[in-house]
Formats: C-alpha cells, sequence, structure tokens
C-alpha cells in the first residue's frame, strides 16, 4: 500500500517536471546540487549537436531521395522512353539550362540531380509512374 | 481459421515515422530548456524508481544524465536506433520521454540489449481508498502538509495525487482549469518532496 500510494506521489513530481517552467526547471536541479551556469553551458552544448545531427539526418535523407529520382530518370533515358525524356525536357527548359544539357543520353547522375534539385520530387516520380508500360522514343 | 503462423499485418499497429518526421519532431522540439528539463526528469526517475541518488560530478554508473538524453535523441537520428511509433505516440514528446524511462531502466539493471518503450514497473495492485491503512496514511500526509502550511487548494490537488489520478483528471474532479492544477502543484511539490523523503524512510 505505502509502495503504491509513494509511487502515486513519485508520478506526480515527474509530471510536475515534464509540465514545469524554466524556473522549476532550475529549482529542481539545484536542489540535486546541479551548478546551473554549468548545465546552461553543457545544454547548451548538446542541443546545438542534436540540431546538427537533425539537419543533417534531413539533407542525408533529401540526397538518397533525389538520387533515387535521378537514378530513375536516367534510366529511362538510357532505355529511351517517351516520359522519362519528356520530365527531364521539361525541367532543363524551367530550369533555363538548355545550352548546357543538350544531349541527355550523356547526362549522368550528378548532372540529374542539378536539375532535379528544387523542384517537387514527388510530383516527377509520380509522372515517371507506370515508364515500364511507356512507349520507346 | 487462421493458424497460428499466420501474422497479422503491423499497419496501425506499429506505424513507424519517418527518418524526415523524426528529424522534423526532434528540430522543433528541442531547446536548452527542454534539454535540462529532460536532465532533471532523468535524475528524478534515478531516485523514485531506483531509489539511486545522482552524483552531479560522476553522475552514476560512469554516466552523466545530459549524455544520457543527447545520446537518446541521437538514437532516434542513427540508422537502426530508436523508432517513433506514431501511433502509439502521436505526440513526440510522449515517445521521447517513453524512450528515455526505457533508456535509464536499461542502464540501471545493466540490459544494454535495446527494448522499446518499456511500460514503468506497475505494482500489479491497486490503492483500496477505504482501507484501514490508505485513511491512515492520508491522514498522516494531510496532517505533515498542513504543518509545512500547504493551504486548502494544495490539500484538494493531494488527496487527487495519492489517488494516482492525473492533470486533467484532477482538473475535472475539482472543477477548476488544468494550468490551476499545475499552479497549484507547483506550491506543492516544495512541500511533497520532504514528505516523500520521510515517508519512505520512517513511516510505517
Amino acid at each position: 500500500m505505502k509502495k503504491l500510494y509513494i509511487k502515486n506521489i513519485d508520478e506526480a513530481l515527474l509530471n510536475s517536471i515534464q509540465e514545469g517552467d524554466s524556473a522549476y526547471i532550475n529549482d529542481v536541479l539545484s536542489d540535486e546540487g546541479i551548478d546551473l551556469e554549468k548545465m546552461n553551458s553543457i545544454a547548451s552544448k548538446h542541443v546545438k549537436k542534436i540540431l546538427f545531427l537533425a539537419k543533417a539526418k534531413t539533407n542525408k535523407v533529401h540526397d538518397d531521395k533525389l538520387l533515387q529520382v535521378a537514378i530513375t530518370l536516367k534510366e529511362g533515358i538510357e532505355k529511351g522512353l517517351e516520359r522519362p525524356i519528356a520530365v527531364i525536357k521539361n525541367l532543363i527548359a524551367s530550369n533555363e539550362l538548355s545550352f548546357q544539357f543538350r544531349n541527355l543520353e550523356r547526362l549522368g547522375e550528378t548532372e540529374i540531380k542539378e536539375i532535379i534539385k528544387g523542384h517537387n520530387l514527388l510530383s516527377i516520380l509520380e509522372e515517371l509512374e507506370n515508364n515500364e508500360d511507356d512507349k520507346i522514343k | 481459421m487462421l493458424n497460428k503462423n499466420h501474422k497479422f499485418p503491423l499497419d496501425g499497429i506499429n506505424s513507424k515515422a519517418s527518418a524526415e518526421e523524426i528529424s522534423a519532431a526532434i528540430t522543433s522540439l528541442i531547446t536548452d530548456e527542454f534539454f535540462k528539463k529532460l536532465v532533471a526528469y532523468t535524475i528524478k526517475r534515478l531516485l523514485f524508481q531506483f531509489q539511486i541518488v545522482y552524483d552531479s560530478d560522476k553522475g552514476f554508473k560512469g554516466h552523466m544524465a545530459e549524455d544520457i538524453v543527447s545520446n537518446l535523441f541521437s538514437s532516434f537520428l542513427n540508422e537502426g536506433g530508436r523508432n517513433w511509433y506514431k501511433n502509439k505516440f502521436p505526440d513526440f514528446k510522449k515517445q521521447f520521454y517513453s524512450a528515455l524511462d526505457s533508456e535509464i531502466s536499461n542502464i540501471v539493471t545493466g540490459n544494454f540489449v535495446k527494448t522499446e518503450n518499456i511500460e514503468i514497473d506497475d505494482t500489479g495492485s491497486v490503492l483500496d481508498f477505504t482501507s484501514m491503512e490508505f485513511i491512515e496514511l492520508y491522514n498522516h500526509c494531510i496532517s505533515h502538509l498542513e504543518k509545512s502550511g500547504a493551504d486548502i487548494d494544495e490539500l484538494l490537488v493531494f488527496e487527487c495525487i495519492a489517488k494516482g489520478m492525473a492533470r486533467r483528471e484532477i482538473a475535472e474532479e475539482l472543477k477548476i482549469p488544468p494550468e490551476n492544477v499545475t499552479i497549484i502543484r507547483k506550491r506543492l511539490d516544495r512541500k511533497i518532496n520532504p514528505l516523500r523523503k520521510q515517508l519512505e524512510s520512517s513511516w510505517s
């Protein structure tokens, strides 16, 4: 009985920390003998590191998607499929880069990534859907 | 009829967030203040659940609370690390606290095999509010809190807390906004801490 009673009190105190404002948290940390000035600096350092990791992860995920679309486009172009060729031509035109990428067959993954960067990758993929049934140009 | 090897589809049961969603949730959640809150939570969880007194210089078992919190964030961002089960925890913050409970438990028990979202030990029994023992405990606590200067609002909130009620339930019971419960509880917490220590050490 006493154990459960104390447990209820503990959970309430832990909830208070979860809902507590900055002053309350500082009080809790001080009561535990934590040097607040030191803790502020430690927290700041760790938060910067975590934000950096989160940004790197987001960039990696985006880059992986970009590469996946670039590979799909490249394979379509190599097979001479109508839709991927039309998609890449439209993108080149919309980027006003046509003079640089006149020879589609010679485009590498890096160049295709440059072309599709900044465009909606999902809509490109939607346009490419069912390209297996696509006609060879 | 389904045979014993039949596998049910997991969609809707264990819907995991994508890496992008986790990164976005972490980016919008984390601040210096939130990080400090997690450190405070870790220290108190160690004390309440495992009776481990945290050493502000040495941590415990060679682990500093800030490293536990930081490593847990990293684990959510690493491939093969922790997952965010969106249907169980639509709010990432709740997922994080659950993972933190699990991580603390793993470190204390020396279990370094990742366990996801363990539930905190429940004693498996419920309080009998009408039993003599409960009434004695309650009277003892109320008397202690009154001596500490607790007002009637604090005593009413304490009564609800002791019954295991959550903030929203307390608000409904006392017919006050949940924000007011938080304000009252803040005043009460400083009085509860010594009471808790006394209950654990001497009262029987």
